[in-house]
C-alpha cells in the first residue's frame, strides 16, 4: 500500500455528504473523482482488482468474512480521502449487521433461552421453590402437640378462671398490674358457652378443666357472676402458669360439673390448706388439685428444691404442669395412670396413694420420666 | 406449633454414640467437599457462590486487563498495575488499576507501583492474585454474596506450562471456581469476527503490551503461532532511549506512552506532528522542555517495529502453502493496543505485500473473543477445541 494520493475537495464532500448511499457507490465515486483506476487502487491496497470491483458493486457475499470486508472498505475509503467511519457505517447498514459484534442473545430472550443462559438462576429458583414447598408441607403435617396445652391461648385460661371462680387469680394479677383485663363476662355466661358449642379457646378451657373455686364469703355472688371486688389477692393458684384443675370432689362428668354450681364444701378443706400457709416468696406451700374429674388416685409431691412437674394422661394430654417451689406439697387427685415428668429429681419426692415412688430407675440427667397408677 | 421446641413438655433426645455415626459420616463428606484440596468444581461453597456469579473472560495483559462479561460486553478496562504499600513487615495493596497507574513513577518510599505481568506472563504471583481478586470483585460490585465466577483467561501462545499453571492458580486463588485458558491469537481472531471454524487460513497479529502474537488459524485450531517479546512497552522503552540519546534528557514511561499515543507512527507521515515534552536534562540535572516530532518517534520505533515485521515475515514463510494462499488473498488482521499505532497496517502491508486490516475496536478483541469462546464451549458441550487444557 502506498500513501494516499492528493485528495481533491469533491471526494471529501462526497464521502461526508451522504451516509445513506451504498458503500460501493461512495467508493466508486471517490475513485472516479480522483481519476484512479481499479488496478491502481488494487495495487495500493494490495487487493486484487476483482476484489475492488466486488467492493464497488456491493457484492459482499462474494467477499471474504465481514471483518475483512469492513477492513478493506475502511482502507479504501482512507486511501481515496473519504471519511472511513461514514463509509463503514454505510456498509454496516447495507450488510444489516455490525461486522464484528456478534448477535447478542438478549435481543430475543425466550424462557428457554434465559434458562440456557442463566442456569444458576434456574437452579436457585428450583431449590427455593422446593424448600418453600417443604416448609409448607411441614407446616401442614406437623403434629399439633399443643392442641391440648392449656397455655396455648391465654384467653382460654382466663375464661377457665372466670368460669370456675368468678374471681380468677389471673384476672386478679392483671388488675393489680394495671393491665386492662379481658372481657370479664359473668361466670354463668361463660359456662353456658363452653357447655354448648364452645369456641376454640373456650373448648380448650373446658378440656383443661377449671380452677378450684376458692371458698370465700361471697362465693354465692361469684356463682351468679363475676365480682371484681371479690377477687382474692392471695389466691394460692395465682402463681401457677400452667395449672389446670377440676373442682375437687366433683366426681360426676365434666358436663355435669359445668352445669352444676361448684361444690364449695368439698373443696373447702383443700383450699383452706393452700391459703393458710404461704412461703416468704408469696407462693402457697400446699396445693391441692384435681387432675381428672373422676378417680381417687392421689399423687403427692414434696418439693425441696425448684423442680418442674408435668403430669399427663395416658393419652399424652397435659393435666398439670407447674414449676414447684421449695417447701411446696402438691396433692393431686385423679384417675390414673399418669405420665409423670419431674425436671429435677433431687429436689422432689413422689408419693402415689401415700406410697413413696423410687425415682432413681427412671431418672436420667436429673430428669425422671415414669408412669404411675397403671 | 414450632415454638414449643425445647419447652418442658417435649421429650429430650438422648444422644448415643451409635446415633452420631451418620452425622459423622455426613460431616466427613461435607469436609471433603469444603476442602481446598478437592477439585474446585466440586467445592460446595464455590458452587453456590457460582450461582450468583457471572462468567468472565479476562484478557490478562501486560499493560491492561480487560474483563468481558457475557451479554454485557467489556465491563472493566484498567491498567495492570498494583500499588503496594509497605506497613512495617506487611505489604498492603494501596491501589489497583487506574489509581495505581497514576502512582507509577510518583511514589514515596513506602509505596511501590508495580506491574505484576511481564512479557505477557506473571512476574509476581501474589500481586497478580491480589489484582485479579480486586478486578473480579469490582465486576461483581453489586453481588449479594462473594462471587466465584467461571473464568476464561487468555494466555500467550508461547507461554510455558509453568507460566500457564501460575495464571490458573492465580485466578483460582482470586476466587474463580473454574479456570480455562485460551491462546490469545485464537481469542483475538474470534473477537475480530474471523471465520476461525472454516477451513480457510486466517492470520492474526495481536500486538499487545508485552508481546506480539502471530498465528495462523484454521478449523478452530492454531496451525502456526509465534510470540515475540515486543509490544507497547517496548515501544515506550525505545522512545525513552531515543530521547535520552538525542535530547540528553530522561523521561518516564508514562511520558513515553503519552508521546507514542499522540504522535507515534509506524510509517512516514505527510503531516508532521509535534509534541512538547518535559524531561530531566542529564547534563544539567534540571528539568528541560523540548519538542519531538512524529518522524523522530518513527525513527525511535524502528527497532521494535522491525522485529514485528520480521516475525510476521517469518510466520508467512512457515505457513503451509494452502493456508498461505488463503492469507495472500484475504490478508491479515491486526488486533491489540499496538494496532492503534498510526499506520502500522500500512507498514505491514508495505513490507509483506498483503492486505492488512485493523480489527474493529482492536483493544478489546481478545477479551471479547474469550467471552465468545466461552459461549462456544458451552454450546458445544464444553468441547476442548478452543481450550489449551
Amino acid at each position: 500500500m502506498v500513501n494516499p494520493p492528493d485528495v481533491p475537495a469533491p471526494a471529501q464532500s462526497a464521502g461526508a455528504a451522504t451516509s445513506t448511499q451504498s458503500p460501493g457507490v461512495l467508493l466508486a465515486a471517490g475513485r472516479v473523482a480522483l481519476e484512479l483506476t481499479v488496478d491502481e487502487v488494487g495495487d495500493a491496497l494490495n487487493l486484487a482488482p476483482h476484489t475492488v470491483h466486488l467492493l464497488e458493486a456491493d457484492d459482499f457475499d462474494a467477499l471474504p468474512a465481514a471483518a475483512f470486508t469492513q477492513g478493506y472498505i475502511r482502507n479504501y475509503a482512507k486511501y481515496i480521502g473519504l471519511d472511513p467511519d461514514v463509509v463503514v457505517r454505510a456498509y454496516q447498514e447495507k450488510a444489516g449487521k455490525p461486522a464484528v459484534a456478534w448477535e447478542s442473545p438478549s435481543t430475543a430472550a425466550g424462557v428457554a433461552e434465559l434458562i440456557q443462559r442463566y442456569p444458576g438462576v434456574l437452579i436457585t429458583a428450583v431449590v427455593a421453590a422446593v424448600v418453600l414447598l417443604l416448609v409448607i408441607v411441614l407446616a401442614l403435617v406437623w403434629p399439633d402437640d399443643d392442641a391440648d396445652e392449656v397455655v396455648a391461648d391465654p384467653l382460654a385460661v382466663e375464661q377457665g378462671a372466670v368460669e370456675a371462680s368468678g374471681a380468677g387469680s389471673r384476672l386478679d394479677n392483671l388488675s393489680e398490674t394495671g393491665e386492662a383485663p379481658f372481657n370479664a363476662a359473668p361466670t354463668d355466661t361463660v359456662t353456658r358457652q363452653t357447655s354448648q358449642e364452645p369456641s376454640v379457646g373456650a373448648k380448650r378451657s373446658t378440656d383443661a378443666g377449671r380452677f378450684d373455686a376458692p371458698k370465700t364469703a361471697d362465693s354465692g355472688a361469684n356463682d351468679r357472676g363475676f365480682d371484681r371486688d371479690a377477687i382474692d389477692p392471695n389466691d394460692p393458684l395465682a402463681h401457677l402458669p400452667l395449672a389446670k384443675t377440676y373442682p375437687a370432689g366433683s366426681a360426676g362428668s365434666a358436663s355435669s360439673s359445668r352445669a352444676a354450681p361448684v361444690d364449695n364444701s368439698a373443696t373447702a378443706p383443700v383450699r383452706d390448706a393452700g391459703v393458710t400457709s404461704q412461703s416468704s416468696d408469696n407462693y402457697p406451700l400446699t396445693v391441692n388439685s384435681r387432675l381428672t374429674p373422676e378417680g381417687d388416685d392421689l399423687v403427692r409431691l414434696e418439693v425441696s428444691q425448684d423442680c418442674w412437674v408435668a403430669i399427663r394422661s395416658a393419652e399424652g394430654r397435659t393435666l398439670f404442669a407447674v414449676l414447684a417451689r421449695p417447701g411446696q406439697t402438691l396433692s393431686l387427685t385423679g384417675a390414673g395412670p399418669f405420665r409423670v415428668k419431674l425436671g429435677y429429681t433431687p429436689g422432689v419426692e413422689l408419693f402415689f396413694n401415700d406410697s413413696p415412688v423410687l425415682l432413681e430407675p427412671y431418672t436420667r440427667n436429673g430428669v425422671a420420666t415414669l408412669v404411675i397408677g397403671q | 406449633m414450632l415454638g414449643t421446641f425445647g419447652s418442658f413438655g417435649k421429650e429430650y433426645p438422648v444422644i448415643r454414640a451409635s446415633k452420631l455415626l451418620p452425622v459423622l459420616a455426613v460431616a466427613r463428606v461435607a469436609r471433603s467437599y469444603l476442602s481446598p484440596r478437592f477439585p474446585p468444581k466440586y467445592q460446595m461453597f464455590k458452587y453456590i457462590r457460582g450461582l450468583f456469579s457471572r462468567d468472565l473472560s479476562i484478557d490478562l495483559g501486560t499493560a491492561n486487563t480487560l474483563i468481558y462479561v457475557r451479554d454485557e460486553g467489556i465491563v472493566l478496562n484498567e491498567p495492570s498495575v498494583v500499588a503496594i504499600r509497605q506497613q512495617g513487615n506487611q505489604k498492603v495493596v494501596a491501589a489497583v488499576g487506574l489509581d495505581a497507574k497514576r502512582m507509577l513513577g510518583r511514589t514515596p518510599g513506602n509505596i511501590t507501583a508495580i506491574r505484576p505481568l511481564k512479557d505477557g506472563v506473571i512476574a509476581d504471583f501474589l500481586v497478580t492474585e491480589k489484582m485479579l481478586k480486586y478486578f473480579i470483585a469490582k465486576v461483581h460490585e453489586n453481588a449479594f454474596i462473594r462471587p466465584s465466577p467461571r473464568v476464561l483467561v487468555c494466555v500467550p501462545c508461547k507461554s510455558t506450562e509453568v507460566e500457564r499453571r501460575a495464571i490458573r492458580e492465580s485466578a483460582l486463588s482470586a476466587g474463580a471456581r473454574d479456570v480455562r485458558l485460551i491462546e490469545e491469537p485464537m481469542a483475538a481472531a474470534i473477537g475480530a469476527g474471523l471465520p476461525v471454524h472454516e477451513a480457510v487460513g486466517t492470520m492474526v497479529v495481536d500486538i499487545g503490551g508485552g508481546t506480539t502474537e502471530i498465528a495462523v488459524i484454521s478449523l478452530n485450531g492454531v496451525v502456526y503461532s509465534d510470540t515475540v517479546r515486543v509490544g507497547g512497552d517496548r515501544f515506550d522503552e525505545a522512545i525513552v532511549a531515543y530521547v535520552r540519546r538525542t535530547e540528553g534528557a530522561l523521561i518516564g514511561e508514562a511520558t513515553a506512552e503519552r508521546i507514542k499515543q499522540e504522535i507515534g507512527a509506524a510509517y512516514p507521515q505527510k503531516d508532521i506532528r509535534e509534541i512538547d515534552v518535559r524531561g530531566r536534562n542529564l547534563a544539567e540535572g534540571v528539568p528541560r522542555s523540548f519538542v519531538l516530532t512524529s518522524n523522530e518517534i518513527l525513527e525511535a520505533l524502528q527497532e521494535p517495529l522491525a522485529m514485528i515485521v520480521a516475525a510476521v515475515k517469518s510466520a508467512l514463510e512457515q505457513t503451509p502453502p494452502e493456508l498461505a494462499s488463503d492469507i495472500a488473498e484475504t490478508g491479515m488482521v491486526l488486533t491489540g493496543g499496538g494496532a492503534l499505532l498510526r499506520d502500522i497496517d500500512v507498514l505491514l502491508a508495505e513490507e509483506t505485500g498483503l492486505p492488512v486490516v485493523i480489527a474493529e475496536d482492536p483493544l478489546t478483541c481478545v477479551a471479547r473473543g474469550g467471552g465468545k469462546a466461552l459461549e462456544m464451549m458451552d454450546s458445544a458441550g464444553n468441547a476442548d477445541m478452543l481450550s489449551t487444557e
